[in-house]
């Protein structure tokens, strides 16, 4: 399901960028904030599946990983919540913040969801829950690498 | 070994200057987007520094004075004035980072709030400053900073290309998506903390405190050489490190957390508990390194009696202000300012008191009434004139680019 | 009047203060002239020590802050620099050095107020750790 998304947001960005790229500034600043956006959250979601990997080998402690977890999962939030307050100029705009905000969504679920899973004392159940967020860490660096 | 324990002053403030909580994630945040293509400027500033805190332990020893004495006699009471205020504010700002630090550490070992922390590492910092011999203080801290080397074992582990980390940081080049702006910020930003000023006042101070004298200039020089060398290449361990986990996975680096996470890579668990025991340890240094330097400069500046090898009561003045200045920095972190966004823009007064810290060193240890036959040779001079005009550019370009690159956004 | 011929700017000013013990007194912030009616060269008659001297030093706004400051929070009866005769200095050199000790000499009210009112009041002030 995820990587059917992935794929999706793949050819709706490509048609974006071939297709229909606009010449208004406003257009283009809309675009560079959304990849601005998708970089840095594709930065916390990177650290939140190398933590994970640690812990599946049994490498990092448990209020380790729960602070950088917890910190993953609150820059990703504040990202996100900075994204939805811009106002999209146009039809276009619109439709890639709808690109944009379903990754964030499946972003910041993820990261919750191993920050709760952490805190319980869980932590084999990590690499698990990482597995699930790589294909929305695919199509957020798609994105990073487009509209940059 | 007793020789060795002579070179903790040295280490100490070389920790303070080039791994402290700011430079810890400064160095990641390099590695993580530049590679090791800022290497150069490490080795820069570890050349400068030396070159500077040489001359500043070389006074110290000869003439038994602080640089901060000197600066108000060579510049006058109004340069020296400006000194004192742009220097103090960026030691003032960086204590209060390094007390936020420590307990950064403390939250990665618990994952209780750093917050919760700062009332006891001021307390902490303030009771060693209070009770503990300078000589035990620099030992301890200095050693236990000693756990940073982690980092060089875990690059060692990674199995890097050792080839290519050595051409990138041979031939740098501002890498891809980066632009010349940013590069060229950091680059100052490394460079600044790397000669950043509370060394000098730490490390002059420190060896008048130790009592060095002419006899000890043997010692003074290997703290110099042993020390921040050392400095230097704990900061590129860090960047190596992040370099080679980090860049490859397109991580910003933002929190100290992320600045371990190659090592946990590398090490495990037992890495990161002696990583843990090393950013305790660095920013609890740094952290004393700044307390003492606040009112080494003040009271060298105002001519007070200064320093903790006299009773507290014989230097009041001098243990007021470093408690007033520890104070004040833990409620400068407890309004919940970010200690690492601190020291970024610390920068900016770091710029002005460079050129005006470094220039009546330069002066006084070309003094023959001071020196004697100790004074500068003419190879030190050219150098250390090169480093003063590199410093003014430096202090001129700082703030222009910090405005253009929004502090290396 | 001792007679020792020094530049003023260089030698003088600015210089660190210690008392018979070696401890710091405080800097040369400034120095009392005196202008002989025959025309011969002016010499010094005392060291001045303390903020009072040092915002005169300092002149301009600065100097009339620091002034205002420190004249408003020292008690009425203090309000003047300290002020070392130049009869009891024994020694010019990297540091100017003083027959009296800080305690005599009374010229850092400042470092009093500190010591009683804070330095004190926290125990271990009275043991220095070496």
């Amino acid at each position: 399901m995820k990587r059917a998304v992935a794929i999706l947001t793949a050819t709706l960005v490509t048609g974006m960028v071939t297709g229909c790229v606009s010449p208004s500034r406003t257009d283009r600043d809309y675009e560079l904030k959304a990849g601005n956006t998708a970089k840095a959250v594709a930065s916390s979601v990177a650290t939140a599946i190398l933590g994970a990997d640690a812990a599946g080998r049994h490498k990092a402690t448990g209020p380790y990983l729960s602070v950088l977890l917890g910190m993953a999962e609150k820059d990703a939030l504040a990202v996100q919540s900075t994204f939805d307050s811009v106002q999209p100029p146009d039809a276009t705009a619109d439709r890639l913040r709808g690109t944009v905000d379903d990754l964030l969504g499946s972003a910041t679920t993820g990261l919750t969801e191993m920050r709760i899973v952490c805190r319980r004392g869980e932590l084999d159940k990590l690499p698990a829950l990482a597995d699930r967020l790589r294909s929305t860490l695919d199509g957020l660096r798609f994105l990073a690498d487009h509209f940059q | 070994m007793k020789g060795l324990l002579k070179v903790f002053l040295g280490v100490l403030t070389a920790i303070g200057g080039f791994v402290d909580i700011g430079d810890l994630v400064a160095n990641a945040v390099v590695g993580a987007r530049f590679g090791l293509s800022l290497a150069w400027v490490l080795v820069a500033g570890v050349v400068g520094i030396c070159l500077f805190a040489d001359m500043s332990g070389r006074v110290a020893a000869v003439t038994g004075r602080g640089t901060f004495d000197l600066v108000r006699e060579r510049l006058g009471p109004r340069a020296g004035l400006a000194n004192l205020v742009a220097s103090t504010f960026v030691t003032f700002l960086t204590l209060a980072a390094e007390i936020g630090g420590v307990a950064l550490a403390f939250e990665l070992a618990t994952s209780v709030s750093y917050l919760l922390f700062v009332p006891l590492v001021a307390f902490l910092v303030w009771f060693v400053i209070w009770r503990m011999p300078f000589e035990k203080m620099e030992q301890a801290f200095g050693l236990a900073g000693l756990c940073l080397l982690a980092f060089a074992v875990a690059l060692w582990q990674l199995g890097p290309d050792w080839g290519e980390l050595f051409r990138q940081a041979s031939h740098p080049s501002v890498p891809d998506g980066e632009g010349h702006p940013t590069y060229w910020f950091y680059a100052i930003s490394l460079f600044g903390a790397a000669m950043t000023p509370y060394e000098v006042f730490f490390f002059s101070s420190g060896a008048v405190e130790e009592g060095w004298t002419r006899k000890d200039l043997k010692t003074e020089r290997l703290n110099v050489y042993v020390g921040f060398p050392l400095g230097g290449v704990l900061s590129l361990a860090i960047a190596a490190t992040s370099a080679l986990v980090l860049l490859p996975q397109g991580i910003e680096v933002d929190h100290l957390d992320q600045v371990a996470l190659p090592t946990v890579l590398a090490l495990g668990k037992i890495g990161l508990a002696v990583l843990i025991v090393g950013f305790v340890a660095a920013t609890f240094g740094a952290a004393l390194e700044t307390a003492l330097s606040t009112g080494y400069s003040l009271a060298q500046y105002l001519g007070w009696q200064w320093g903790k090898r006299t009773a507290p009561k014989d230097a009041a003045r001098f243990h007021a202000v470093v408690l007033v200045a520890v104070v004040l920095g833990a409620m400068l972190v407890l309004t919940t300012l970010d200690p690492v966004k601190v020291t970024e823009y610390s920068l900016v007064f770091s710029a002005i008191a460079l050129p005006l810290t470094y220039f009546p060193i330069l002066v006084v240890a070309n003094d023959p009434e001071y020196m004697a036959e100790s004074a500068n040779g003419r190879v030190v001079n050219a150098l250390a004139t090169g480093y003063l005009v590199l410093l003014t550019v430096v202090a001129l370009a700082a703030i222009p680019l910090m405005i253009a690159t929004k502090a290396g956004q | 009047m001792t007679g020792r011929v020094r530049d003023l700017a260089l030698h003088l000013l600015d210089r660190q203060v210690v008392d018979t013990e070696g401890k710091a007194v405080g800097n040369v912030d400034d120095v009392e002239l005196v202008v002989p009616e025959d025309g011969s060269p002016p010499y010094v008659v005392a060291i001045l020590t303390g903020p009072q001297a040092l915002a005169r030093r300092l002149g301009g706004l600065l100097g009339q802050w620091l002034g205002f400051w420190s004249h408003a929070l020292s008690r009425p009866d203090s309000s003047e620099p300290g002020r070392i005769p130049m009869e009891l200095v024994t020694d010019i050199d990297t540091q100017i050095t003083v027959a009296r000790t800080r305690q005599e000499l009374g010229v850092h009210r400042n470092e009093d107020r500190a010591r009683q009112y804070l330095i004190l009041r926290i125990p271990g002030a009275r043991h220095a750790r070496q």
